[in-house]
């Protein structure tokens, strides 16, 4: 049970439209940059209404989109390794 | 270098000032992304996991020293001090904001430069051989005919909205080194059994989830009809290509499933009603295209082929393993063609810092002409370099971390930007690449290995050319872990080749001992040090390195 409650929390998710860097919502209906600071929906209608909302923000945000996230020592922490990758950054370093 | 006529320059000039006026009304909010997505890819702008990534066209690989200089300056003024240069001969930013790619276009344009054709279902930026005009055994320099095509693809109102993407690829060499059996379309200048010059137009390559060889669909078309033959298959393919399924949509499908013979002869009926139109070349246009692209004023130098073998046996073994791996011969006497390597052992394949940029274009212009090329393979190359100059652009591509000796080699792998960039991976290619080139960080192991292509791909799109490999190596997410598939037996060539799965995929710790494991089978069993790695494969199969790698 535990499993399926984790599996069924999501963050709600996009690009912002200025500059392409990750998004996610806050807890306070904006976004944020930090996927530390992102709400966790567990609702089927609270996910509905959300990406509604997000989908009437298209100045703000491109494409947004629900993932799998889990809190884990109490910080939000996506599910996937490629939303991992796209909350902390590449894992490779740039040529300077 | 080809230079803008006034038709480019108002084109080009044109489609910047829209762009900019698109991205205000998009960041005003006038306009979707799903409306918008469409225009920018038009203009080259993707985007990917962590912001928008440009892709900047190179066309057929072909820079002066005055546009390598402004790549500098747009990744230092726009993106984060660096570029990316792709398979394609193209760079690819990574990092640039929306609200800027206005005033990037605007700067690339002033030195005629653009990102049209590098995304959408168009005709893409034509690719060509790297060592076009150089090359020994080269019959005509095709850089004059990739620059005819490139005038006829772009804004084609026929075939902006093909069924899925469209590659041509144009050498002018017996020996492939532009991978013509893997795009949709690739031309051969060719001489038939009379002496005459011709192209040889295969159709239906391509790589991706379903990787196929070409087929010759012309076997020797004359130069005055190449543009109408062009034409004549991309309109079979516009009408009959399979829009309905993405995955099915390429050329290479439509091919497959005619049947070449049936394939050509539809090809070949529409081209004789359009063969003698407007579109038909002239010598006169012809030359004078070609002219843009001869031979620079070369200095009458005596043969100095010995001279430079000689350099190989150099005390200094830096520079002769350099020599004997980043040299290639020239056909002109006292020439050299000089390879400068954007893989450094533990850096990401293909990447360049704009300081590096800068220090490349001072070295083209002090002993190259002023021209640079960018390879399919991720890699530049100085064309035109004296042998008498070699120890002092040695001197300096080592300062900068770019004489890497290994062109061809093991660590001269091709890989996609994966999953630490793209949006599309399934697993990451870079580390990978890294990874493997610490492990084989000796450069006389190196050489004792000698030529061996490793190709990565973060995903079944197959950016990073792995069906090609000698050793390819696909990421794939195996519940949830990456997890890495090895294949073995890829060629691009002329012995062109489709690698075959060794067995069950590796995990991301496993990969690196496997390919590492692959290339020890290969030294402790070939049967001479001139035995390459693939025609060892070719001799032994698959049976000892599955032997070798499940044990």
């Amino acid at each position: 049970v535990v499993l399926w409650v984790e599996m069924s929390s999501f963050v709600l998710t996009g690009n912002a439209t200025v500059d392409g860097r990750p998004l996610w919502r806050d807890a306070d209906g904006g976004w944020t940059h930090d996927v530390r600071g992102a709400v966790l929906f567990t609702s089927e209608d609270a996910r509905a209404r959300a990406l509604e909302q997000a989908h009437r923000e298209q100045a703000v945000v491109c494409d947004p989109y629900f993932a799998a996230a889990e809190r884990v020592d109490g910080e939000v922490r996506p599910a996937t390794l490629k939303e991992r990758i796209r909350a902390t950054g590449p894992t490779v370093s740039h040529p300077t | 270098v080809y230079r803008y006529d006034e038709y480019d320059a108002r084109l080009v000039h044109e489609r910047v000032e829209q762009f900019r006026d698109q991205v205000q009304r998009r960041l005003a909010g006038e306009i979707t992304e799903d409306e918008f997505k469409p225009l920018r890819l038009q203009n080259g702008l993707y985007m990917q996991l962590h912001a928008y990534m440009l892709r900047v066209a190179i066309p057929y690989g072909l820079l002066s020293s005055t546009q390598l200089r402004m790549l500098a300056h747009i990744a230092r003024i726009y993106d984060r001090g660096y570029g990316h240069f792709s398979t394609r001969q193209n760079i690819q930013y990574n990092w640039p904001r929306l609200v800027d790619v206005p005033d990037l276009l605007a700067d690339l344009a002033k030195v005629e430069m653009h990102a049209i054709q590098t995304s959408g279902n168009c005709i893409r930026n034509v690719t060509s051989d790297h060592l076009a005009g150089v090359a020994r055994d080269e019959i005509e320099d095709p850089r004059a005919y990739c620059e005819i095509i490139r005038q006829w693809s772009t804004f084609h109102p026929e075939f902006g909205f093909l069924p899925r993407k469209f590659k041509i690829a144009v050498t002018g060499a017996p020996a492939d080194r532009a991978a013509v059996r893997f795009h949709d379309i690739g031309i051969r200048i060719v001489k038939n059994a009379a002496g005459e010059r011709g192209f040889e137009i295969w159709v239906g390559g391509g790589l991706g989830r379903t990787p196929r060889i070409g087929q010759v669909c012309g076997e020797h078309v004359p130069h005055r009809h190449l543009l109408s033959y062009l034409e004549a298959i991309l309109r079979v393919y516009n009408r009959f290509g399979r829009r309905d399924n993405k995955f099915k949509a390429r050329i290479k499908i439509l091919v497959g499933a005619l049947g070449i013979d049936e394939f050509r002869r539809q090809v070949e009926e529409e081209w004789l009603q359009i063969r003698d139109g407007v579109i038909a070349l002239t010598d006169d246009e012809v030359t004078r295209v070609a002219s843009f692209f001869s031979a620079p004023p070369y200095r009458a130098l005596p043969e100095q082929d010995a001279r430079l073998a000689g350099k190989k046996l150099s005390p200094d073994r830096a520079f002769a393993r350099w020599i004997d791996a980043n040299v290639a011969l020239h056909k002109r006497p006292g020439y050299a063609i000089v390879f400068v390597s954007l893989k450094p052992h533990g850096r990401p394949p293909g990447d360049i810092s704009a300081d590096q940029m800068d220090a490349v274009a001072e070295l083209a212009d002090r002993f190259s002409f002023g021209e640079i090329r960018s390879t399919h393979d991720q890699n530049l190359v100085l064309a035109d370099v004296e042998i008498g100059d070699l120890e002092a652009v040695w001197k300096r591509l080592h300062e900068l971390g770019l004489a890497q000796p290994n062109i061809g080699r093991a660590t001269d792998m091709i890989s996609c930007p994966g999953l630490d960039y793209c949006s599309l991976a399934n697993a990451r290619s870079i580390p990978v690449a890294q990874r493997i080139a610490q492990r084989l960080d000796d450069d006389d192991r190196l050489a004792r290995i000698g030529t061996v292509s490793i190709k990565i791909s973060g995903c079944i799109n197959a950016c990073g050319h792995h069906h090609i490999g000698n050793l390819g190596i696909l990421g794939i997410d195996k519940d949830g872990e990456e997890h890495y598939q090895l294949t073995l037996g890829g060629a691009p060539g002329d012995d062109a080749a489709i690698g075959k799965i060794v067995g069950p995929a590796f995990s991301s710790a496993d990969i690196v001992d496997a390919v590492a494991n692959a290339l020890d089978l290969y030294l402790e069993q070939r049967l001479s040090p001139t035995e390459r790695f693939l025609e060892f494969y070719r001799r032994v199969g698959d049976k000892p390195f599955k032997e070798r790698l499940y044990a």
